[in-house]
């Protein structure tokens, strides 16, 4: 084995206070993957990002990063290597979009350093990269929900981290935002870096994908490539939802179809 | 560890937009309290200069400088110099505590008024003054403490954020009912003299000065380093965590030391409302910078309370107001103007 992998999970145990939402999960996650997790609402991906975060800490097993225990990481070291995007993340009112950004240098920086101009070059190539250096200048509030997510990305990138974990990044952005964000994903995942992200679209995770993790009830049901995960018997297992799977006439990667639903009994002809 | 390849085109050494936008934070801190503390003087020199004994410019120099007449200085330096001071010291405590609170809890209202601080004084005060019959304690300790202990109480049950400020919000309503009881349970002499304690006075102020200034030079400018580590968390728990900052010893140590500065505040006048909530409030929008702006809070908030004071002095000819009446209505009707015209602002 050459490279260790960038993510190691070992029967790690995980919950909130006394409800443990994630049980005995093993996983490894390929250095340079583009990794998505799926799984129904509830199912304990999020749960699991934010344990690999070090957001929550694990009640047993361990993980390890780059062929290192997360515990013998500092946290400064930490969030040089392993950057995350929260779910549903609001900004303070009045704040800009490079005021934003610049934040995300905190870990390159101590207590009583000027800032140098590796931080400068850093946010101006996050700013660049996201395409977001044009209202760099604006306040967050103002600009539109596609526009601000590409600045928290861009913050993102200012942190300069080999590992980027993504909750569920396309969340409330109309489908070409969406898209957006998941091809500049993919451009981050081609420049080397490893990328892990939660999405809830099936048709969106087998495309962007290297690889799948499926999640259900709290454990992992399945890992591997989209076209040998994503079959209609997961999709009617995991989801409870019958459909067909056909591949993308575009990019050949599988494209998830539900089958029609019959009429409830009680819904008569009017 | 690998460290991940250099993205887009890399640029020559210009200067780039993140150090432009810290110089111009900088530049917008460093002007907007070079011109407050500037007013500030002025209206210190104003406060001096008037009265109840109209003094001359000319007469000033004179005095400050050591000389003058007598009865002058005794009215300059004994009366209202200590004052202006208290004004000055109490107004940065409560200006430098706002900021803290407002970025600790993540919530614009956040507030040591709202936390349970105010009301708590006030029963301190009502403690001190009805029940200990105000002889062993003065009742500037009674508020400090009271204020202090019911802050801590909230910070026990409530730990931060939102519930912080919920859990306030009842201990206030509990603790204002017993301080009603305190007073229907006092002789009407002493329930006026409590009365001015709960509104927040600067009359007769001035004897703990040097104290008070004491404690705001220690307190302030670690407000100001712990102020470093929030501007992060005011991007959310989660995020801030990931980028490696300590969030709850970071929220811990500000609350506590938002609590330390309001005391201080307290002690100077008791329990002066909506300094601590405008004047972060109008630092945010004179600097256009969204960060805990201790330092520039504290100069505002100073410079507040020293015009309400003054106002407060001359509103009414013939009488002196509690300047808490005029921050209570000054603040609240600001407080109501930002209110409505930020929510206007979003539901269009």
């Amino acid at each position: 084995m050459s490279t260790p992998p960038a993510i190691e999970l070992d029967s790690v145990t995980v919950g909130y206070d006394r409800r443990t939402v994630c049980r005995d999960v093993s996983l490894r996650i390929a250095d340079g993957s583009f990794t998505v997790f799926i799984g129904p609402n509830g199912c304990g991906k999020s749960t699991l990002l934010r344990t690999i975060a070090r957001v929550l800490r694990p009640s047993e097993g361990r993980i390890a990063v780059l062929g290192r225990d997360t515990r013998a990481y500092s946290r400064r070291q930490y969030a040089r290597t392993v950057g995350l995007l929260p779910q549903g993340i609001e900004a303070p009112a009045g704040m800009t979009v490079t005021d934003l950004v610049l934040r995300g240098r905190h870990p390159h920086r101590s207590a009583l350093s000027r800032w140098t101009s590796q931080d400068d070059q850093a946010v101006t190539d996050a700013l660049t990269v996201t395409g977001t250096a044009e209202f760099g200048d604006r306040v967050l509030a103002e600009l539109s929900g596609g526009q601000r997510q590409r600045a928290w990305l861009a913050m993102l990138l200012a942190q300069d981290t080999p590992v980027l974990l993504l909750d569920e990044p396309t969340t409330y952005l109309d489908i070409a935002h969406q898209y957006e964000v998941l091809d500049l994903l993919a451009e981050l995942h081609a420049s080397g870096r490893t990328v892990v992200a939660v999405l809830h679209d099936l048709n969106q995770a087998a495309r962007f994908a290297t690889d799948l993790v499926v999640l259900r009830d709290g454990r992992i049901t399945e890992t591997g490539h989209p076209s040998t995960v994503l079959t209609p018997d997961l999709v009617a297992d995991v989801f409870g939802l019958r459909c067909r799977i056909v591949p993308d006439p575009v990019t050949g990667t599988p494209a998830v179809f539900p089958e029609p639903t019959r009429p409830h009994p009680s819904l008569g002809p009017r | 560890m690998t460290t991940a390849p250099p993205l887009g085109p890399t640029l020559g050494p210009t200067l780039g937009p993140g150090r432009r936008t810290l110089r111009r934070h900088t530049r917008r801190a460093v002007l907007t309290c070079l011109v407050v503390l500037m007013l500030s003087a002025g209206l210190a020199v104003g406060a001096l200069a008037s009265g109840r004994y109209a003094t001359p410019l000319a007469d000033l120099w004179p005095v400050l400088t050591g000389g003058g007449d007598p009865g002058l200085r005794f009215v300059l330096l004994e009366l209202r110099l200590p004052r202006i001071g208290t004004a000055l010291t109490v107004g940065a405590a409560l200006g430098g505590a706002g900021a803290l609170f407002q970025s600790a809890s993540r919530n614009p209202l956040g507030s040591p008024d709202i936390v349970g601080f105010t009301v708590g004084a006030a029963t301190g005060a009502l403690v001190v003054l009805l029940v200990l019959d105000g002889t062993s304690l003065t009742p500037a300790v009674g508020t400090a403490l009271g204020g202090a202990a019911v802050a801590a109480t909230a910070l026990l049950l409530g730990g931060t954020g939102q519930r912080l400020i919920l859990v306030g919000i009842g201990l206030s309503a509990l603790l204002t009912s017993v301080n009603a009881y305190l007073l229907t349970r006092a002789e009407v002499t002493d329930a006026q003299n409590a009365a001015v304690w709960l509104v927040g006075s600067l009359n007769g102020s001035g004897a703990h000065l040097p104290l008070l200034l004491g404690a705001l030079t220690v307190l302030l400018p670690l407000a100001v380093v712990v102020a470093r580590g929030l501007r992060l968390i005011e991007t959310g728990d989660e995020k801030a965590l990931s980028l490696g900052v300590p969030v709850r010893r970071q929220r811990l140590t500000a609350t506590a030391l938002a609590v330390a500065l309001t005391a201080v505040g307290v002690a100077g006048a008791g329990p002066v409302g909506f300094v601590a909530l405008a004047a972060p409030h109008l630092a945010r929008r004179v600097t256009r910078v969204a960060a805990p702006l201790v330092t520039t809070s504290a100069v505002l908030g100073a410079a507040l309370l020293l015009a309400a004071d003054q106002l407060a002095q001359r509103l009414i000819p013939g009488q002196q107001l509690p300047v808490g009446a005029v921050t209570g209505v000054l603040g609240g009707g600001y407080l109501a103007l930002v209110l409505a015209w930020t929510w206007r602002g979003r539901s269009r």
